[in-house]
Order: structure tokens, then C-alpha cells, then sequence
């Protein structure tokens, strides 16, 4: 039915001229978390043993769906001019892994909780929040992806978790770290933090 | 002497007391019956209701005395298939005897006739099986039985040939169980009528208890046993929005009572 | 500690999805979905990940001039900063919470999970959540949001009736769609401009302000189970509710905590935007002609409008 109202909606943009995208972001979306949720889901990668094979599956599906480069800098905004070129590879690097880590545990044992896709908006033009929310049994959480359009496609730049956008979240951390030391000590906070892990 | 003739006043006091409750036939019959057909979905589900009795019933002696009681309560249930159901409730009831202190000889007089009592606490067990004879009609049978947690118990102030003494009437361990079987036919907009007869047994301890001043405390007890009493009984069951239904049954058995239950179902 | 910390699964999706090992170089020939296919360009798509690409590429990504305040978006993601001078007094206490959480709340509610199966611990939480019921109503009244307090007042009807004396949420139910009005009465300061203040963690109770404080002082007092008497019974219930709702979102400040670089800055930024969206959220229902987002619309399908 979403898929539907994606090709409904492609129609009437013809119709009122607005550019040709919209709708798309949603599908994008749903697809994806789709995707994931079939990894998650599949029987055969059950077992311990599987679960390399898991987190290899998901991670080419998520490099598809994420910018992480966009995502890294809006993390640091003004900061991310002072880093070199060589700082900013492996920042970027390093901050996917911490991310990794610490969530590829939980989002494995996920795999029974309905996901609601129930609304998509354009924030500008180039820009646009889809709202999703997962529903378990005891609890409802809202997710939000917000999307940039990049080179004609769309890929999720944030994370809004029940109200609390990642980007800024950590984009406060950086910051108070970066007041008082230099780009390189962040660097080794970050990789003391992925060996601790 | 005084002494004898107050004691045997108020024995003749007590035992007419008593002779009351010896006949006293129906019982509370706690509540609803409810539809044949249990209004949980069919996969399987709660459904949960509350609802409001009026129950009034007599009982012969040499003069008639009714009862009346005004029971609220609420119900869970779990029931299955479309086919059967158990329930449980709890709930408040009152109790009013018409006439219970009446007197019936000249020499006593008492400030007050009826026996009445608020709120007591009942709790009430059932479950029903349905069978469905075709789209439109089943039949179905029920067994649902009631205990109350408390006793009812009023007073009275009562002069005898002119000397003051109360008495303390108790209506204690109060409960019956009530067996029927319902006939039900659907009719459009999933309303439900049915009908049928039930049968029902009710006991409860009676104590009487007097308190003459200068005389010794007097107490008595009796304990009433019902002889198996039937009835009849009606109803309708009607879909409300969004899930709710209202229920309104009456039940005869010598006296006519009523209700009325509004019920959801999960 | 509030509801916030019911956190989030699905940070993973951004973890998994930003999640690159250093040693995987199947990754970029991996990249097979249909959706590639319109890509030509070859500048997109994480450099990042592969090291041995050529320089140029790099620098393309990383290049300066792109306007890092991001300025230029018409969507402006809210700055959200609160002042905090008690930092210090806040770091020891967000360090004694932490301490309190490990050692004491997660290993009780923890054994608690093990023996109550998750139904009961359900049913426990709608009760104590049907009794924050007068905290809801007056708020919603004060923020002069009728039906809010309308649907507030009829979840609390049917529930106590027919949903056994608030153990069941039927109101919540596709059906009834009665959804519960989750502000309170910092929220409704906040609708009337007053702002956060500061930042106190408090000890046991959390990260607050002062606005958010005068809300858990008012709770208090609409609140059925402090009435109880003696005070003890009372603590008593609270301590239990308290455990019971952990019970539900164990791991959740794990996680939050884990994916921290600064565990106290992340927690305080997560509060500030959590009651910033939710004061915003409840201004936005109130004046509905004020909404944020830009809706284009084709891109708003007819789809089950949930509040959050």
C-alpha cells in the first residue's frame, strides 16, 4: 500500500510540477529498514556463529542508506575545518565504529517489533523527515530520519530517537571537547574509546 | 416474673424472627446472566463489563415479606471460539427487608420495621458453553455462583410491655448458585435476544441476637436452606461504537428483577 | 529518571549504518542495490571507507567550502544549549545516579524481570500511569487544550472501568484511539515561554531544571500514591514503580552511556532536546497553523497521524 501511495504520489507531482523526488524518501527509507529487518529476521543466520555474517549484511545495507560524511560534519560543524584531510578520514572512521559497537548488539537481538512508517515531509527542498515508529509490546518509539538529497539520491544525514536528534547530541559533545583540546586529542579519545569497546 | 414474661416475649419476638428467614426463598441472584453467547472475539480475548441489578423477591409466610437489593459490579471475563466463556465479578450490594421487625403482637413495639443494610462486598464465579444451531439461533447453559464476603446486619430498638431491649438481626455467609439454560437468537447488527429457565439454590446463616438489660444475652441461630427454586429469564444484547455493549436482562421468579450491563470487549 | 531513557533501539540503525571495519574492503563492490544504478557520480558515497581510493576523491568530500553552520538549510535544526553553571555539583550527581543504577536499581529490577513475566510488568505500568491521570488533566487544562483534557478525562473513565481498574490500556486501542496526553506541568510552563533555566541533576530523581523542578514538586501533590500513608507505604509504592518501569528499558542508559564520548554532556544535551521537542510539540497542537515542517503536498500521503 506505501508503494502505492509512492507511485500515487509521483503522479500528482507530475500533475502540480514539483520536483520529482518527493515521495521518494520515504520509499527509500522503507526499503532499507525493510531490508534490514530481513536480515534480522532470517533463520538460517540465527546461530552465534552467524552473527559476523549479520553485521557484514546490515553494514552494506546501512553504507547505502547513510551519509556518513554528512553526518560526521554536521557533528562538528566550524570544528571540521580544523581538521586535516588525513584527521577527517579517520574521524570519520572512528566515530562509525564507536556507533557500531555500541548498538549492533541491541539492534541484533530486534528482529519481532512491528516497524510503522507513517509519515513523510519535506523540510525544504533538498531535505525531508520521514517519521517512523517501532512498536514492541511494551513500548512505542518514534524514530525520525532526516534526508538530503546528494547527487539525485537520498541518503539519512540524522537520527531523531524520541525527540533527541544524534547529530546535535553529539555535535554538544564535540564541541565542549574541542573547546579545550585539539583536534588530534579527540582523535585519541576516540580511539582509546573503540579499543575499550 | 417479669423476668419470665419478657423472655418469653422475646423469645416469641425471635422465633417469629426467624420463621422470616426460615422461608426466605430467593436469595440474591447475583446479577446478569448475560447472553448464552460469550462476547470475546473469536481468536480468544478479555472482555470486561460493569453493571447494575436490581434484584426483588418474595417470600411466603403468613404475610409476604420482599426483599430488595441494589447490587453495582464488575466483571472480567475470558471467553473463546464464540463458544464459551468464564467470568468473574465483584461487587456491592445492599440489602432491605421489608417488615423483618415488624411486630407481630401487641405488646412489642419497635422503632423501625425493615431490615436494612448498606454496601457489602460479593464476589461471583461463572461460566457459560454455547452451541450454535445455525447462523441465527444456539442454545446455551450457564452455572454462575455468588459468596458474599460480609455480613449484613442491622439492629432494632425494641420496647417490650414497655421494657427497652435490642435486637440484632444477621444475615451471614450469604450465597447461592444459580444453573439455566438460554435460548439465543441473532438479529441483524449482531443484537442478541435470548431466553430461558434457570434453577437456583441459596443458603445463608441467620443469628438473632438480643440484648435485654437485666437479662442475660440471648442468642440464636439458624441456618436456611433453600428447597431448588426456578425461573425465568430474558435479555438483549446490543453492539455499542467501538467495541461496548450494553446488556438489559430481567429475570422472574416470583418477583420481578432487572439490570443492566455495559460490557467492552478487548 | 525520565521517560527519555526509554532510548533506542534504533540508534543501531545509524550505528549499523555508519558502522564500517577498518578491514573490510568488500564494501565498495559490495554496493549492488537497485537504487546505485542511478548513481554515476562517482564522488558520493563514503571515501571514507575506502582508503585506498585515490586522493582527489578525499578531497572532494572534504573539501572547506561548503557552509559548515549550515546556514543555508531552510530547515534549521534548534540549537539547543542550556546554561549549566552547577557543573560541578551536576557531574558528582549524574556520577552517583550512574552509581545508584548499576549497583542498586538494575540488579533489583533485573531479578524483579526475571520472575514477573512482561504481561504482569505491563499491566503494573498502565496501573501507575492511569493514576498520573490528574497531572495530565490539569496540564492540559492549563495549556487550555480542551480535548486534550477531554481524552484524558475518557481514557481515565474507561480504563479504571473496563480496563480492570487501570491494568489494561484499552483506550490506546486502534478502536478508541484515545491516546494518552503525555505532558505535564513543566510542559506547560515551557507553552507559556518560561524557559528551562538551568540544568541540576538531581540526586535520584535525575536531570531537571528549574521548571522541570517545580513539575516535580507539583506531581507530588497530584499524585494518588503520595497521599499514601504512613510516608514509608508511600516511598514504598513509588521505589516499586520505579523498579518496574526499569524493568522494561533495561539497557537503554546502557546504551545511551556506551555510545557517549562524554556520558555527562550526551545526557544533558538528550534532556534539553527531549523537553525542547516535547514543549514545541505541544505549542504546535495548540495553534496548528503554526507547524514547523513545510508539508509539499504530494509528499503527505493520507497516513495514520499518531501523536508522538
Amino acid at each position: 500500500m506505501k508503494k502505492q501511495f509512492a507511485v500515487l504520489s509521483i503522479l500528482i507531482i507530475f500533475v502540480l510540477s514539483i520536483p520529482v523526488y518527493a515521495g521518494v524518501p520515504m520509499t527509500t527509507v522503507e526499503a532499507t529498514v525493510n531490508r534490514v529487518l530481513d536480515v534480522l529476521r532470517a533463520a538460517k543466520l540465527k546461530s552465534p556463529a552467524a552473527k559476523e555474517k549479520k553485521k557484514e549484511k546490515l553494514r552494506i545495507i546501512y553504507k547505502d542508506m547513510f551519509d556518513e560524511i554528512e553526518f560526521s560534519k554536521r557533528t562538528l560543524t566550524r570544528n571540521w575545518n580544523k581538521f586535516s584531510p588525513a584527521e577527517r578520514v579517520e574521524f570519520v572512521n572512528l566515530f562509525e565504529q564507536i556507533l557500531e559497537k555500541s548498538y549492533i548488539d541491541k539492534i541484533l537481538d530486534y528482529s519481532n517489533e512491528k516497524v510503522d512508517f507513517y509519515k513523510e515531509s519535506m523540510l525544504s527542498e533538498n531535505q525531508a523527515e520521514i517519521q517512523t515508529k517501532i512498536v514492541t509490546a511494551s513500548k512505542e518509539i518514534p524514530i525520525f530520519y532526516r534526508m538530503i538529497l546528494k547527487d539525485g539520491k537520498w541518503k539519512v544525514y540524522d537520527v531523531v530517537v524520541e525527540n533527541v536528534s544524534l547529530v546535535q547530541n553529539y555535535r554538544t559533545q564535540f564541541n565542549d571537547i574541542l573547546i579545550k583540546d585539539t583536534p588530534e586529542q579527540l582523535l585519541e579519545i576516540l580511539r582509546k574509546k573503540v579499543k575499550a569497546q | 416474673m417479669k423476668k419470665e414474661i419478657l423472655t418469653k416475649n422475646f423469645l416469641v419476638v425471635a422465633l417469629t424472627a426467624l420463621l422470616i428467614f426460615t422461608i426466605n426463598g430467593k436469595a440474591s441472584a447475583a446479577g446478569l446472566f448475560g447472553a448464552p453467547q460469550t462476547v470475546s472475539k473469536e481468536a480468544g480475548g478479555l472482555n470486561t463489563a460493569i453493571g447494575y441489578w436490581y434484584h426483588e423477591d418474595t417470600y411466603k409466610n403468613d404475610t409476604d415479606q420482599i426483599i430488595r437489593q441494589n447490587e453495582v459490579y464488575s466483571q472480567v471475563a475470558y471467553g473463546a471460539k464464540n463458544i464459551w466463556e468464564i467470568y468473574a465479578r465483584i461487587g456491592v450490594s445492599d440489602m432491605k427487608i421489608f417488615d423483618a421487625f415488624s411486630s407481630t403482637d401487641a405488646l412489642t413495639t419497635t422503632n423501625k420495621n425493615d431490615f436494612e443494610e448498606n454496601w457489602k462486598f460479593f464476589g461471583t464465579l461463572g461460566t457459560k458453553g454455547f452451541y450454535p444451531i445455525n447462523k441465527t439461533f444456539g442454545i446455551g447453559a450457564f452455572i454462575q455462583g455468588t459468596y458474599y464476603f460480609s455480613n449484613f446486619t442491622d439492629d432494632v430498638a425494641r420496647t417490650s410491655s414497655g421494657k427497652p431491649f435490642t435486637t440484632d438481626l444477621k444475615v451471614k455467609n450469604l450465597w447461592d448458585v444459580n444453573f439455566g439454560v438460554g435460548f439465543q437468537a441473532t438479529i441483524p447488527y449482531g443484537i442478541k435476544l435470548y431466553a430461558g429457565p434457570y434453577i437456583y439454590y441459596s443458603e445463608a446463616k441467620v443469628s438473632l441476637a438480643a440484648n435485654i438489660p437485666s437479662l442475660e444475652y440471648a442468642a440464636g441461630n439458624v441456618s436456611i436452606e433453600n428447597k431448588s427454586i426456578a425461573g425465568g429469564f430474558a435479555g438483549i444484547d446490543i453492539p455499542l461504537a467501538k467495541g461496548f455493549r450494553l446488556n438489559v436482562e430481567c429475570q422472574y421468579s416470583d418477583r420481578f428483577s432487572a439490570g443492566a450491563a455495559v460490557s467492552y470487549t478487548y | 529518571m525520565k521517560s527519555y531513557l526509554t532510548l533506542i533501539v534504533l540508534f543501531i540503525f545509524l550505528a549499523v549504518g555508519c558502522a564500517h571495519s577498518p578491514s573490510s574492503t568488500v564494501l565498495p563492490q559490495a554496493r549492488s542495490s537497485p537504487q546505485q544504478v542511478l548513481l554515476a557520480s562517482n564522488s558520493d558515497q563514503i571515501p571514507a571507507k575506502s582508503l585506498g581510493k585515490p586522493v582527489g576523491n578525499i578531497d572532494d568530500e572534504y573539501k572547506d567550502d561548503q557552509n559548515l553552520d549550515y546556514t543555508n538549510d531552510t530547515f534549521k535544526e534548534e540549537r539547543v544549549e542550556i546554561a549549566d553553571p552547577l557543573e560541578p555539583f551536576n557531574k558528582a550527581m549524574h556520577q552517583f545516579n550512574d552509581k545508584l543504577y548499576f549497583w542498586a536499581l538494575k540488579p533489583v529490577a533485573q531479578g524483579y524481570k526475571k520472575v514477573v513475566p512482561e504481561p504482569a510488568r505491563i499491566g503494573v505500568r498502565n496501573f501507575f500511569s492511569n493514576l498520573g491521570f490528574p497531572n495530565r488533566f490539569f496540564s492540559c487544562l492549563l495549556q487550555t487544550d480542551f480535548s486534550g483534557a477531554a481524552t484524558e478525562a475518557g481514557r481515565f473513565t474507561i480504563n479504571t472501568i473496563w480496563g480492570i481498574g487501570g491494568l489494561l490500556d484499552p483506550s490506546s486501542n486502534k478502536e478508541l484511539d484515545l491516546q494518552k496526553q503525555d505532558t505535564d506541568l513543566g510542559q506547560t510552563l515551557g507553552v507559556y515561554g518560561v524557559g528551562q533555566g538551568f540544568y541540576i541533576v538531581w540526586p535520584i530523581l535525575g536531570p531537571s531544571s528549574p521548571r522541570d523542578s517545580i513539575d516535580i514538586a507539583s506531581d507530588y501533590f497530584l499524585y494518588p500514591v503520595s497521599y499514601i500513608s504512613p510516608w514509608y507505604a508511600g516511598l514504598g509504592v513509588w521505589g516499586y514503580e520505579k523498579v518496574n518501569a526499569t524493568s522494561l528499558r533495561i539497557g537503554d542508559y546502557e546504551s545511551l552511556k556506551d555510545a557517549a564520548i562524554d556520558p555527562y554532556v550526551a545526557f544533558r544535551d538528550a534532556y534539553i532536546q527531549y523537553r525542547l521537542k516535547k514543549v514545541k510539540a505541544r505549542k504546535a497542537k495548540l495553534a496548528p497553523s503554526e507547524t514547523q515542517e513545510v508539508n509539499s503536498p504530494s509528499a503527505d500521503p493520507v497516513l495514520p497521524k499518531k501523536e508522538n
